[in-house]
């Protein structure tokens, strides 16, 4: 009867060991997994932002070129507007400050354009 | 026999168990955040583009008009202007050394006055590089598409600064933007469920 007993007590605590180790194991287990949800969700937010860093400068890019396109519209849409041979023929004089203002702003937009850089930090390469 | 009723529990034992009574993997996980770290090239030198002078030239005369003279009333005096100084009038009719331009001939035409200018520059040669009115319009339009061009790249270029993180002002954006785009918490109620009635704790 004694023999049962002890066999059954030390069935019951090796079964209690095995338990506990499994729980240490399930609880390790436990604390990387809520490590790794808060690390998911802060891959999600970072994704967020990214999306929305992604459709702000998107639209930033489309206002840039439909600018540029108006802008050169408004340029041709003057060009077609004006009969110059006939001016130029009339008011030569007219015609020829008008040319060499136009063309003097143009240059003017060329540099300011290719001047203008960027918001980032880096250095001017002017050298 | 009993070695062979014990390994065939076990194998029975290990089988319907499905294994649980295998030793638990344990899960390792790493995760390691990568920087980005995309620095921008050095802006292009900008161009430095020199003026040109155009020359509109038709067979138009000048106007050569007479230079300006003190204006007199009808006694002769000088009529003065409210601060004192002398009125001035351009008559129409002058002699040509009274006109602004004296050395301009009797009907000298815009492209006289070309011809001359060019002569002058190229050591009395007329030599010239010349463009019809509609081709200056096509070399407008030719600049206006390269100035749309350019305006595009450099669209582009910030575009691409925008999305690496080097617009301060554009974080600054997105950040608003998601705040403004976060859940709204919903106000929590002063009734609380005692604990007992299955109420949790805070």
């Amino acid at each position: 009867m004694n023999q049962l007993f002890i066999g059954i007590i030390l069935v019951l605590g090796l079964g209690g060991y095995y338990l506990y180790s499994e729980n240490v194991t399930l609880k390790e287990n436990n604390a990387k997994l809520v490590i790794a949800v808060e690390e998911q969700k802060q891959v999600i937010a970072t994704m967020k932002e990214d999306m929305e860093r992604n459709a702000l400068s998107r639209d930033n890019l489309q206002r840039e070129l439909n600018s540029a396109e108006a802008e050169k519209s408004r340029y041709l849409g003057i060009l077609s507007r004006h009969n110059f041979e006939k001016l130029a023929t009339v008011k030569p004089g007219l015609m020829e400050n008008r040319f060499n203002n136009g063309t003097k702003e143009l240059f003017e937009v060329i540099e300011n354009e290719t001047a203008k850089s960027g918001t980032s930090k880096s250095t001017d390469s002017d050298n | 026999m009993k070695l062979q009723n014990l390994a065939l529990a076990s194998l029975l034992i290990a089988i319907t168990s499905g294994c649980s009574l295998l030793p638990t993997q344990q899960i390792e996980i790493a995760s390691r955040p990568i920087e980005r770290n995309i620095v921008p090239p050095p802006p292009v030198r900008p161009v430095a583009l020199n003026d040109i002078q155009l020359y509109v030239v038709s067979e138009a005369k000048l106007v050569n008009r007479c230079n300006q003279i003190p204006k007199v009333d009808a006694d002769g005096k000088p009529v003065l202007k409210q601060d004192g100084t002398q009125q001035t009038t351009r008559p129409k009719v002058c002699d040509q050394k009274d006109r602004e331009h004296p050395d301009w001939p009797e009907g000298y035409t815009k492209k006289d006055q070309f011809e001359d200018i060019i002569r002058d520059m190229n050591k009395g040669d007329l030599v010239f590089v010349a463009m019809t009115i509609s081709d200056y319009k096509i070399l407008t339009e030719n600049n206006q598409d390269l100035v749309r061009w350019i305006r595009a790249v450099k669209a582009q270029e910030q575009y691409w600064l925008d999305i690496t993180g080097n617009n301060p002002e554009l974080e600054k954006n997105v950040k608003q933007s998601l705040e403004s785009k976060e859940p709204v918490e919903e106000k929590k109620s002063g009734f609380k469920l005692p604990k007992i009635l299955g109420g949790k704790d805070e």
